[in-house]
């Protein structure tokens, strides 16, 4: 099952590349590995979706994409930029968005503000430019009549629209969703859906850490399966989801199917 | 009112008709929210404020309450002038000390040289000497001169005298003696040496054998611990020791005689012009260049409590024939009962009596017309008796009339010399500093420093510097910095393990006597930054006090506490919201300041309101460095007038006012910074 509008789609250079990437953390009871010897290449355009068990280190390979976590050993290169070492993370940050879990979203902030607030301070745009653009994206998100509340009056499902429309405002050339359904109710999964796959349709490069199979199927151009901070299996989604190769990735599919 | 409307798009709910609330049920509903104790509360300070402010007599709270005649503590000096004035400078010396922690003044003609540097001890010193750093003084030393090597001899003239020994005995012109060795001689003459009138005042030149002579010396270094410079006003021949660095310039010239002196030779002296410190108020004056002061003469006279009699208000008259430009004023004439001695009758004649005080070897006059009673023992002994004759005797009463200038539990002191007007050039005067002097017990509703201003005015100083001293530290605490966070906790832990009161004491008396001047006297200070605390303190209080001390001490004990408040709001806003704020590309600063900051703002407003509270309750520990705050001057009250109950009672309704309505205050932000 293909989308006819992902066939259209541009792939390019590679964008994001990953090479031989170890992480370990440091408890207070013992030292946990949570990257193995990583390695992945995305390419613009691209969307590939993350799947694995919990503690596989799926999350933690999203943030080092954007350095929230640093890693030990191996080289992420983003947008031509190395981030070992990287001086001006901040600005490598800004073309790289995030939207969470648990949305977090600025509450002591109204929606407009929220998505302005990086805006002005960071882009050092224009109060008028970014209320424009906040009313663009909120408009795309489908939530324009929400712009002056505060984050606490709204769904879940609204929330992450903002944290997604807060993200699309720096005009990052990446998106990275660290499962951003699953703290959702059922019913408004697929609203937040909705707005990732038309911005995956758009040509936007994804990396989206989510168990959703329906999006992963119709969005996504790659399926990648993480075990024990390495990746086991890669493959279009079709092909994984429906032919797994490695033993692991069929106990596992067989537990969430 | 949105719950009704989302209703009415629901379901069509039939319409409640809602009548417009009535203005007596509008009041009742405003009033139901105000707490009863709060309209107590306001009703007190009205009562208070009205019944304060109508009184003519600007009198205290307490002598209010108590319904006593105001004790006119109430001085105002409004202005300190630093006037340049030019004096004769009679001598400059610097006070030094060696190695072997002997110190000596020497004259400034003597030193070589003065610059910071280091005095190592010599190899063969003694043990225990240490090296010593400061303002290293070389100097001539003629009493430790080497003979063998001399560093260096100077030729002085004297006035032989006689001879002991070998040595010839010779009087200088400043009229010090000295010997001379015969092999010290340059030349003896016959003539006159010229005295010197700075030196010795009233000094005639004297004729004689004139002897010149070499001084031999050695160079010595010690440690400056003082500088000093002796001056003399040429008008009055008034003379006061000065700081040098005080001097703003020097010249010059020479002291001509006066036309009728005998055998005076006009003599080389240096004018030097430093800024005289005049306390007065400003009076209109005669003309644009020049203003006229009204000043009063700080000559005091200290009387103890259990000798007043009576003190009351009244017209204190001035001796024209003494001073022309004296004026009578208003002020306070205390009876003061006679004093009372006692002692061994040494004579007696028909007008006074000797007396052998206890203690003292020789004998004290009185004269008979001053004494009020005497108790002889025993009784009619006279003084030729053969067994002593212990008399005592009470001076008669007698009124002191002035200014009450300070009323403590010693006594009151009285200045007593009339206010003079004078008059200052504009283009002489080299600063001025605007000072209240004005004390009361607990408030006086205008222009009082003390009391409860002090305690409001330390509150909010203190509270601002610990709110600063407090966000920096809290921002150390969550730093991922080792040094500052290790720093941040030192620092935290020291101060919250020590109590207020301790450190207070530590910053009053250890901290601050190291960085201030050895001497600590106002205007000679040479630090700035005390120089600045200090006029702060003159311009605050009147004086020089413990008030930078205080304030700094209490900003450094609540600083600690302040930072476990902002550490503990910071960390309150989840790590989710910092990782936003980074992953939008903004610096670990702009993070703070746009996202994290405005939230835990929220979350340590009702603990800042708490702690300032507590500070403001807190304050009343610099009571103890006798800064006249609210229960210092309560204190002061009841020992002064035996008014323990009305004293302290006020003292606490004071303090219960200000913390209920900040209380009040703190739960209104707390309610407007809500989150939604």
């Amino acid at each position: 099952m293909t989308s006819p509008i992902k066939k259209d789609k541009q792939i390019g250079d590679v964008i994001i590349q990953i090479r031989n990437v170890h992480k370990q953390f440091r408890t207070p009871r013992g030292v946990v590995h949570a990257l193995r010897d990583v390695s992945l290449d995305i390419r613009t355009g691209e969307v590939v979706t993350v799947i694995g068990p919990s503690g596989s280190g799926k999350s933690t390979l999203l943030r080092c994409i954007n350095r929230l976590e640093t890693f030990d050993r191996g080289d992420i290169v983003v947008d031509g930029i190395p981030l070992h070492g990287a001086k001006n993370i901040n600005r490598i940050r800004t073309e790289v968005g995030m939207v969470f879990q648990s949305f977090n979203l600025f509450p002591h902030l109204t929606v407009l503000d929220n998505i302005m607030l990086a805006q002005r301070v960071v882009r050092r745009r224009a109060n008028s430019a970014s209320k424009e653009k906040a009313m663009e994206l909120l408009a795309r998100v489908g939530i324009p009549d929400k712009a002056d509340v505060h984050p606490s009056q709204l769904s879940g499902g609204q929330q992450q629209r903002v944290a997604i429309a807060r993200a699309l405002a720096m005009d990052p050339k990446i998106m990275l969703f660290d499962e951003p359904t699953s703290a959702l109710d059922p019913e408004m999964i697929n609203e937040v859906l909705d707005v990732m796959m038309a911005l995956a349709f758009g040509g936007m490069t994804m990396v989206v850490v989510s168990h959703e199979m329906g999006f992963a199927r119709a969005a996504s151009d790659r399926t990648i399966f993480m075990d024990s901070g390495m990746i086991v299996e890669q493959n279009t989604p079709d092909n994984l989801f429906d032919n797994p190769q490695h033993d692991r990735t069929k106990l596992f599919l067989s537990k969430i199917l | 009112m949105g719950q009704s409307a989302k209703a009415n798009q629901d379901a069509p709910v039939p319409e409640l008709i809602q009548e417009p609330p009535t203005v007596p049920d509008l009041l009742l509903g405003m009033a139901r929210r105000v707490p009863w104790w709060a309209v107590l509360l306001f009703l007190l300070i009205f009562w208070v404020g009205i019944d304060m402010l109508n009184d003519k007599n600007d009198r205290d709270i307490l002598d209010w309450l108590a319904d006593r005649p105001e004790v006119n503590t109430n001085e105002l000096y409004d202005v300190v002038y630093e006037v340049k004035t030019e004096v004769l400078l009679v001598s400059e010396t610097v006070r030094v000390r060696g190695l072997d922690d002997v110190s000596v003044t020497v004259p400034i003609q003597q030193v070589a040289s003065q610059a910071d540097g280091v005095i190592n001890c010599p190899e063969d010193a003694a043990e225990g000497c240490l090296s010593q750093r400061g303002v290293v003084v070389t100097y001539q030393d003629f009493e430790n001169a080497n003979r063998e090597s001399p560093d260096g001899v100077v030729e002085t003239r004297g006035l032989r005298t006689g001879v002991v020994g070998p040595l010839v005995r010779v009087t200088l012109a400043d009229g010090v003696q000295t010997v001379v060795a015969p092999n010290d001689i340059v030349s003896e003459e016959e003539g006159v040496l010229a005295c010197n009138p700075i030196a010795v005042p009233d000094c005639e030149s004297t004729s004689g054998q004139i002897i010149t002579f070499n001084r031999p010396y050695s160079l010595r270094q010690s440690i400056r611990v003082r500088a000093d410079a002796r001056i003399r006003h040429l008008d009055d021949g008034y003379e006061i020791t000065i700081r040098p660095n005080r001097i703003l310039s020097r010249r010059e010239g020479t002291l001509e005689c006066l036309p009728d002196a005998v055998d005076c030779v006009a003599t080389p002296v240096t004018f030097v012009v430093y800024p005289e410190r005049i306390i007065g108020t400003e009076l209109r004056g005669e003309n644009d260049d020049e203003i006229q002061v009204r000043t009063v003469e700080q000559q005091s006279v200290q009387i103890s409590r259990d000798r007043i009699i009576n003190m009351e208000i009244g017209m204190v008259t001035c001796d024209r024939s003494e001073d022309p430009r004296c004026r009578d004023y208003e002020g306070t004439i205390v009876s003061v009962s006679g004093e009372t001695f006692s002692g061994r009758l040494s004579t007696e004649s028909g007008s006074q009596y000797d007396l052998i005080l206890e203690g003292d070897a020789e004998a004290t006059e009185f004269e008979r017309r001053d004494i009020k009673e005497e108790l002889r023992d025993p009784d009619g002994c006279t003084a030729t008796d053969a067994v002593a004759c212990e008399v005592t005797i009470t001076m008669n009463d007698s009124t002191v009339a002035g200014r009450i200038i300070a009323d403590n539990d010693g006594g009151i002191t009285v200045e007593t010399v009339p206010e003079k007007i004078i008059t200052l050039r504009k283009g002489d005067i080299y600063s001025t500093t605007a000072r209240t002097y004005k004390t009361c017990a607990l408030n006086n509703p205008r222009g009082c420093n003390a009391g409860i201003w002090l305690t409001i005015i330390v509150t909010l100083s203190a509270f601002s510097l610990a709110l600063l001293i407090g966000l920096l530290m809290g921002l150390f605490r969550v730093s991922s910095n080792p040094i500052l966070y290790h720093l941040s906790t030192f620092y935290v832990e020291l101060v919250r393990g020590v109590p207020l009161l301790v450190i207070l004491l530590y910053f009053a008396f250890v901290v601050s006597p190291q960085m201030r001047d050895a001497d600590g006297i106002i205007g000679d200070i040479t630090h700035p930054i005390y120089d600045t605390l200090t006029k702060i303190e003159v311009q605050v209080l009147g004086n020089e006090s413990f008030l930078a001390e205080a304030v700094i001490g209490l900003a450094v004990g609540y600083g600690a506490f302040l930072a476990e408040v902002f550490r503990a709001g910071i960390q309150s806003v989840s790590r989710g919201q910092t990782e936003a704020a980074r992953s939008l590309g903004m610096s670990y600063f702009q993070s703070m300041r746009h996202v994290i900051l405005p939230q835990a703002i929220r979350t340590v407003l009702p603990p800042l309101g708490n702690d300032f509270i507590a500070m403001l309750k807190d304050s009343s520990l610099i009571a103890i460095l006798a800064l006249p705050e609210l229960l210092q001057q309560g204190r002061l009250y009841s020992t002064r007038t035996f008014q323990a109950i009305p004293a302290y009672n006020a003292v606490a309704i004071f303090y219960i006012v200000m913390t209920l309505s900040l209380s009040l205050m703190v739960r209104a932000v707390e309610r407007r910074s809500r989150l939604p």
